[in-house]
């Protein structure tokens, strides 16, 4: 599969119908995923259990585990999955860098250092206040690494901002490491979020995080529509009718809330955003109209798949979603960097 | 050779070996070397613990009591040696690595050499059978030469998933992102099915830290350590062509592929014996040969100066580490340190190359 920076004509003939039917395969997957995560666990459960707890309010051991535990971890799982992939797909886009997801370049670390800071500031910590920390420290993490990134965009910066990207992410992690080491409060608040999990202790927080998903997946969307002409270069996209300043603020703020409350709710869940938009543009080719969606589509998928790998995996407990992610992550992008040539986005 | 020798370098001669080097580049690493033996004596001679000099020259020299010698050998001398060593192997292999991939971030630590070399090591620790050959002192006996088999199986991985016709930079850096993951989740895995007590052993070794390091331990290293001297000075001007591209290092004279291969054992070879010493010591690798290829106004990350600089690094951030409150080991400083540092660099090139 080749890659071209503008959809080919014949893709643009034929690209509506082959997007819908692709974006209804996606779902379909994603479907089936969200079915076995209700099914299967500790206690599995037949799938035609799982129906009828869902949708007749059947009364039994199996409906109260399936409404009380698996559906709001798995609805949980769906939000975090398609943030994070829409994250990366957003981080790629606008830097073209093919290595940018939030958890690599430091968005996640700067989520957990504003927590561990303001627990070890500020003592005890409200769980909105906890947000705030969180969005505030993704947030000046996404603004630094923009600010690297999207000065010149040329072959030696490409690398560049992936240099900057990791740097700031082992520098975040570092400080916060060293601030949970001389500060057992700050240990308290962060310990929990060593490994990315979907295993809720706080379900104030999701309840407060939730409506900040949602408005930082619409600005995903709609900030795709312009990623296309970005992708030709600020000063073509100028030329084209693209606000890049405003395009790029509206990323920004995206991003934040995106993976900032992933973070939040989660813990940092890193290569989620690496390799759900690398699927994506596999998948549906390189219009960052589709590239989005796809990638969060795509991003719910491997999130769920992990979580309900990690509770079968292990005889007594489960893997944290992180870990599992990982393994299986890792041999997928193993899978991308071999068969495709490499392109500069 | 027979071009005539540029200005600002001077001409050696030893037999059959001929180097042309760099004026800066020489005096550069003279001092360098200058305030490594100074940041030595600053670490031997002071400490949390006064002790008068006379004293610790006396335990130097051989003498002293037991105690003197525990203060001055095993908890000054010993965590410093390391610190060199270690910094310096880093270093070096860093240079040495993104020398050949004309790439910055290929470096072992963040492609997940280092990351390799943990998760072997903290498999054969939390394997039962395994542990309990070694009874109660795995911490030297074992993790060395387990470090050092996952350092090389790890780069192993890398080099046969990356490799086409030579080292496409983004692709092994791609390649290497996924197996550090890879590396880091099993040792994560591993760690929650183990018992405490092995569980405690592996989180602290990796952590990173140079305290409690044998001087008995460092033998291994040092070789090592000898050795890469000597293959960095003979393919210094290889190295320094292959940054050029491999085309154009063929026309020189260089056969990129001999270069490559032995500059990268090298380079695993230095990395896992390092991460032997001290466990996974992040960033060093990384940021060393960038500071001195800026300090010293090199054309690409030097392997030799660049192990130099690895060195000042890991002894500056192990006498931060001491004199700070509580227990942070060297691991958690070294990114400290060295982040910012890039950093600024990389904001500073910025504004040169965008105007």
């Amino acid at each position: 599969m080749t890659v071209s920076l503008s959809p080919t004509p014949r893709s643009r003939s034929g690209g509506v119908t082959r997007y819908l039917v692709l974006g209804f395969v996606l779902v379909v997957v994603l479907l089936v995923v969200v079915l076995l995560s209700l099914a299967v666990g500790s206690r599995n459960i037949a799938p035609s259990e799982v129906l009828s707890a869902l949708f007749t309010g059947a009364d039994s051991d199996d409906a109260t585990v399936i409404t009380s535990q698996r559906l709001p971890r798995t609805l949980l799982g769906l939000l975090v999955g398609v943030a994070l992939g829409m994250a990366g797909a957003l981080m790629q886009g606008h830097t073209r860098n093919p290595l940018a997801d939030p958890g690599l370049f430091g968005v996640n670390a700067g989520a957990s250092f504003g927590v561990a800071l303001s627990v070890s500031l500020f003592g005890g910590v409200s769980s909105g206040g906890l947000v705030v920390a969180a969005l505030v420290g993704a947030g000046a993490a996404a603004v630094i690494v923009f600010a690297f990134g999207l000065r010149d965009i040329s072959g030696s910066s490409l690398m560049m901002l992936a240099v900057v990207g990791t740097t700031l992410a082992a520098l975040l992690a570092a400080l916060t490491t060293a601030l949970v080491l001389l500060d057992a409060s700050a240990l308290d608040a962060v310990r929990f979020w060593n490994v990315g999990t979907l295993a809720q202790r706080n379900y104030d927080l999701v309840g407060l995080l939730v409506p900040l998903l949602v408005v930082g997946l619409l600005l995903a969307l709609y900030n795709s529509i312009s990623l296309n002409a970005l992708g030709l270069g600020e000063q073509v996209a100028t030329s084209l009718g693209t606000r890049v300043a405003a395009s790029r603020m509206v990323s920004i703020v995206s991003i934040t809330l995106l993976a900032g409350a992933a973070t939040a709710i989660c813990g940092p869940i890193s290569f989620l955003g690496l390799v759900a938009p690398h699927v994506a543009r596999a998948i549906g080719g390189s219009d960052y109209r589709r590239i989005v969606p796809f990638a969060g589509l795509t991003g719910a998928v491997l999130l769920l798949t992990a979580d309900t790998v990690g509770r079968i995996t292990v005889d007594n407990g489960e893997l944290q979603v992180g870990i599992v992610l990982a393994v299986i992550g890792a041999p997928v992008l193993l899978a991308i960097t071999r068969r495709r040539r490499l392109v500069a986005l | 050779m027979t071009a005539s020798t540029p200005p600002r370098s001077w001409q050696l001669r030893v037999g059959p070996i001929g180097l042309r080097v760099r004026r800066r580049l020489v005096i550069g690493a003279l001092t360098a070397v200058l305030v490594l033996l100074g940041l030595l004596a600053l670490a031997v001679f002071t400490g949390t613990l006064a002790m008068p000099v006379d004293r610790v020259v006396a335990v130097l020299s051989g003498g002293g009591t037991r105690v003197e010698r525990l203060v001055v050998i095993d908890n000054r001398l010993a965590p410093a040696l390391a610190a060199l060593l270690v910094g310096f192997a880093l270093g070096c292999a860093g240079g040495l690595t993104q020398s050949i991939t004309r790439n910055p971030i290929a470096s072992p630590d963040i492609l997940g050499v280092t990351s390799g070399a943990g998760a072997f090591a903290v498999l054969l620790i939390t394997t039962p059978a395994v542990a309990g050959l070694v009874g109660d002192n795995p911490a030297s006996s074992l993790l060395t030469p387990a470090a050092i088999v996952g350092g090389l199986l790890t780069a192993g991985i890398i080099l046969a998933l990356s490799w086409r016709t030579g080292f496409d930079g983004v692709r092994v850096v791609l390649v290497g992102l996924a197996v550090n993951a890879l590396a880091l989740a099993g040792t994560a895995w591993m760690l929650t099915r183990t018992d405490l007590l092995n569980a405690q052993v592996a989180v602290r070794w990796l952590s990173g830290s140079v305290n409690g390091v044998k001087i008995g331990d460092l033998w291994l290293l040092a070789g090592i350590s000898a050795l890469a001297l000597f293959v960095c000075i003979r393919l210094g001007r290889d190295v320094g062509a292959l940054r050029l591209g491999r085309d154009v290092a063929a026309t020189v004279g260089t056969v990129p592929g001999r270069v490559e291969l032995v500059a990268l054992a090298v380079a695993v070879i230095l990395t896992s014996a390092s991460t032997a010493v001290a466990g996974p010591i992040a960033f060093v690798a990384f940021v060393a040969p960038q500071i001195a290829m800026r300090l010293f106004r090199t054309a690409g990350p030097p392997p030799l100066v660049g192990g130099l600089a690895g060195a000042g690094v890991m002894m500056i951030a192990a006498q931060v580490a001491d004199r700070l409150p509580g227990t942070l080991p060297v691991g958690v400083l070294t990114p400290l340190i060295g982040a910012p540092y890039l950093l600024f660099l990389m904001r500073s090139y910025v504004r040169k190359t965008s105007g």
